[in-house]
């Protein structure tokens, strides 16, 4: 019968079999360019579709070995155990090195086909024509790298018996393997499940625009028909790429004890980089849409964001930088680095090619103009991605050049960081409000006039609010850091949030009194049929919020490290904490659990006697009904088992979530000295606006979302591209 | 602007890095360690002063934690392998050292890099300058490209402009037979 081995082998076998489908795609679509044969071309289409299939298959093999505990499969064997919930076994497809490739791989697969479905649709354009052989060879070619990598060097259905050495695994498991060594216990958790398939789908789609842009040097269809085809696409990507960084930071936030959400780790930072080149295309593209100008640079911008994604990829995955998140070093850094070159040629030499027919024959004509502030913009963007960039490398390239590794560490990347990003925050304001090809002084004080006015009392309001939430029992904060960055970031962040609100009212407002129409009718039909437009403006809503929640979670947060035994109440900072009990779970056989009932409640108690009576006066912010919360962090011990050779300690952090502030609990350790092991450590963090920057976030994308629909309207003139 | 940043950068790079700590401040020092172990243990001993240097402390420090590879500061490391430089630190702090002689003795017990934020002379200055360096000539570059850019799209406006401008004898005489037949 067609047992689970053989199903194995079955979707090993259909990964090889899928590389010589995308062979086959890559050369039809050659001979269909050559020969302007259409047959060939559609055959090419099919077979992004059949190969589609049979990734899919690979990977549902792979998750079925998963949920089925077939531990002789080396990468199921690393990444799962018995006892794991079947939820995040499936996600051992993406844990680990090998299956992450694949899962690359097939996402990559579904949308070539998606790509191919859209072009069953256009077959009849002529540029789309043109365009669509080129752009299958490009998917052909970087699927064909994607499937040879995991076919030869991070093959997900590796025997551990093969990767071992038969004598080495005999010695270690003569009686078969048992279970698997099991998921990092810090990866056991709901982010897990969608924090890197959004990451992954973000970056994926980045590939999108790059098959497109190559095609279009390819073929030398310098039009503005893939610029239309490739915006919506690379909005899409940018949303997924947000996404995942911003849930990449929740889950540091949640889970890693430090009480912050973003530690300038080299990964994150590698993932952060595409964001910043997509960001810069995203407002550039709008510049050859309107005028017909930045084509060289359009092109150039979607290369380096597939490169900016191939070297995540290569960081992650080449052990040159230290990570939480890196996966390994080894050979496929190496093949990724190759392809990092290759495709950085290759693109450097269809450029070169194709300068003359890129160029464009308008200019800037002023310097109050919006175009100009999108050069600009774009020029801050990539400014900070590259200063990430050369941070994050520092201590390779340190101790390529003196000889010694320099470690840099958040604190620079601050420093560096923060005036770019209060410049790209002043662009943002500037941008909405200027006209395109020039700006008269009346209009620009028209529409900034007013906001820049009004930004000031905002700020001000802002961290005056920030003040009262810390309460009287929080230190002073000194004045300068009041004014820098603080109060610089939240006013440029204020001046961007007014100019959108002041450009949408009068907007609509002009719109009601021309059509005679209620103003909330008008609004509601300015926001759908201009949904790009304010979709955008949203986005930049959101950002400046999420600015505003960075400075003031960052800067006037407090953290203290507190010592408690059981029974006693300890007040910081407005909190009163009473620990109240400990308990020991051994039930688990993965784990052993200590977990701890910690009382919190909101203001002090009155000083009381020790028959209960209240002595001297009540507090100021006493009262009966005071909020209370019974908190619970935890930890979890992972003993060693031989399967696990080195034992995991894991503590889960606990967040009392409020309007205006987390508190933000972590529990330590069992506090040392004297002897007295009843003693519990714990340090806590009062995060204020917190939530302003996860509100910030979900305004970004609901932006996105709002910008990347296709409205009714523009459908049926087809603007919708 | 470019030219100075860049003097700026070569001279504080020709700096000498800041020395090893004097004796005096070492003797103050092991004392305050000794203290140490038992000092760290509620930071509600600690004045508001004093841990707010505690904590900014932390995030100029890295871990030393072996398994970290110096990938984590002090405050991002809440695992347990960090305390005893946790402790040190505290231990210095009562012993009234400034946070550039604790930084400074924690470089000398644990090496250069456990500073997260490099010194601003010697070669740690490139750290901070080569970003804004790297942005400056990006932003020289991009300005060359525009200028030239500016350039040539104005010459070939005016080149297509006269050649549109000029009309040959051959179709001046077709534009004009041309009218005669209108006629």
């Amino acid at each position: 019968m067609f047992g689970i081995d053989n199903y194995l082998h079955f979707s090993g076998a259909l990964v090889y079999v899928a590389l010589g489908v995308y062979v086959l795609v890559g050369l039809l679509a050659i001979a269909g360019q050559i020969l302007q044969d259409r047959r060939a071309v559609v055959a090419a289409r099919n077979g992004l579709i059949t190969a589609t299939l049979l990734l899919l298959g690979a990977c549902a093999g792979l998750m079925a070995a998963f949920v089925n505990g077939e531990y002789h499969v080396e990468y199921v064997f690393n990444y799962s155990e018995r006892g794991l919930p079947v939820g995040f076994k499936l996600c051992g497809l993406w844990a680990g090195l090998n299956g992450s490739l694949l899962f690359w791989s097939a996402l990559l697969a579904i949308l070539g086909s998606i790509v191919g479905l859209q072009y069953r649709k256009e077959a009849e354009h002529p540029v789309g024509r043109r365009l669509e052989p080129n752009v299958y060879v490009v998917f052909a070619v970087i699927q064909i790298f994607f499937l040879i990598v995991i076919g030869f060097a991070a093959n997900p259905f590796a025997e551990l018996q093969d990767v071992m050495g038969a004598a080495h695994f005999a010695q270690r498991f003569p009686n078969g393997v048992p279970d698997g060594a099991g998921m990092n216990p810090q990866l056991q958790t709901y982010w897990m499940q969608i924090h890197p398939p959004c990451l992954y789908i973000g970056w994926v789609i980045f590939t999108v625009p790059f098959a497109f842009a190559m095609a279009s040097l390819l073929s030398g269809d310098q039009g503005t028909y893939w610029i239309r085809k490739v915006r919506r696409w690379t909005l899409v990507g940018w949303m997924f790429n947000t996404t995942g960084i911003i849930l990449g930071g929740m889950w540091a936030y949640e889970t890693l004890g430090w009480g912050g959400y973003w530690a300038w780790d080299p990964v994150e930072n590698a993932s952060f980089l595409p964001w910043f080149s997509a960001t810069a295309f995203l407002h550039s593209v709008m510049v050859q849409e309107r005028r017909g100008m930045l084509r060289i640079w359009n092109v150039v911008l979607i290369c380096v964001t597939f490169l900016l994604t191939i070297f995540g990829t290569y960081l992650t995955r080449s052990g040159i930088v230290s990570s939480v998140h890196a996966f390994a070093s080894g050979s496929v850094g190496d093949i990724f680095f190759g392809l990092l070159l290759s495709v950085l040629f290759a693109c450097i030499v269809l450029i070169a090619y194709r300068y003359r027919d890129l160029r464009s024959a308008s200019t800037i004509d002023n310097v109050s103009s919006r175009e100009a502030v999108f050069v600009l913009n774009n020029g801050i963007l990539l400014a900070i991605a590259a200063a990430i960039g050369v941070l994050t490398l520092w201590p390779k390239i340190s101790h390529e050049w003196f000889g010694r590794a320099i470690t840099v560490g958040p604190p620079v990347f601050n420093t560096v960081t923060t005036p770019l990003f209060a410049v790209l925050l002043l662009l943002t304001a500037l941008g909405p409000g200027l006209s395109w090809l020039r700006t008269s002084a009346r209009s620009a004080r028209r529409n900034l006039l007013l906001p820049s006015l009004l930004a000031v009392p905002c700020a001000a309001l802002v961290q005056y609010c920030v003040v009262l939430i810390r309460g009287e029992h929080a230190p002073a904060i000194p004045g300068f850091e009041h004014f820098y960055p603080v109060g610089v970031i939240n006013y440029c962040a204020f001046f961007a949030i007014l100019v959108v609100v002041q450009d949408f009212l009068r907007t609509s407002r002009n719109r009601a009194r021309r059509r005679k129409e209620p103003w909330l009718a008008s609004a509601v039909q300015v926001a759908v049929t201009a949904n790009r437009r304010y979709g955008g403006y949203t986005v930049h809503v959101g950002l400046a919020v999420m600015a505003i929640g960075i400075m003031c979670s960052g800067v006037f947060k407090e953290e203290n490290s507190l010592t408690l035994s059981r029974g006693e109440t300890k007040r910081w900072q407005g909190y009163e904490m009473t620990l109240q009990d400990v308990t020991y779970d051994t039930t688990s056989y993965v784990y052993r659990q200590e977990k701890i009932a910690l009382d919190v409640k909101i203001g002090y108690s009155p000083a009381t006697a020790t028959d209960g009576s209240v002595t001297g006066a009540l507090p100021a912010d006493w009262t009966d009904n005071r909020a209370s919360r019974t908190l619970y962090p935890e930890r979890r011990s992972y003993p060693r088992t031989p399967q696990r050779p080195e034992p995991i300690d894991l503590r889960n952090p606990v967040i009392w979530h409020q309007p205006t502030e987390d508190l933000y609990v972590f529990y330590t350790q069992v506090a040392p000295g004297n002897g007295d092991a009843g003693r519990f450590k714990f340090h806590v963090h009062r995060n204020p606006l917190i939530q302003v920057v996860w509100a910030g976030f979900l305004l970004m994308v609901l932006g996105g979302i709002w910008a990347a629909l296709p409205m009714a309207r523009q459908r049926r003139t087809g603007l919708s591209d | 602007m470019i030219r100075q940043a860049l003097v700026l950068c070569i001279l504080l790079s020709f700096m000498p890095e800041v020395g090893n700590a004097q004796e005096p401040i070492r003797n103050r020092l092991m004392a305050a360690h000794s203290e140490g172990s038992s000092v760290g243990i509620d930071d509600s001993a600690y004045s508001d002063q004093q841990r707010k240097r505690i904590y900014n402390l932390e995030n100029l420090i890295m871990c030393a934690c072996p398994k970290e590879n110096w990938s984590k500061t002090l405050k991002g490391c809440p695992d347990g392998c960090a305390d005893p430089q946790k402790n040190e630190l505290r231990g210095w702090i009562v012993g009234g050292l400034t946070d550039d002689q604790v930084l400074q003795e924690m470089a000398q017990r644990y090496g250069p890099q456990v500073r997260a934020a490099p010194l601003l002379t010697g070669t740690g200055a490139w750290a901070y300058m080569f970003p804004f360096l790297t942005f400056g000539a990006a932003t020289i570059v991009v300005f060359i490209v525009f200028a030239g850019w500016r350039r040539g799209a104005r010459l070939r406006l005016e080149q297509r402009s006269q050649d549109l401008g000029v009309v040959t004898d051959d179709e001046l005489a077709a534009i004009e037979k041309e009218l005669e037949g209108l006629d």
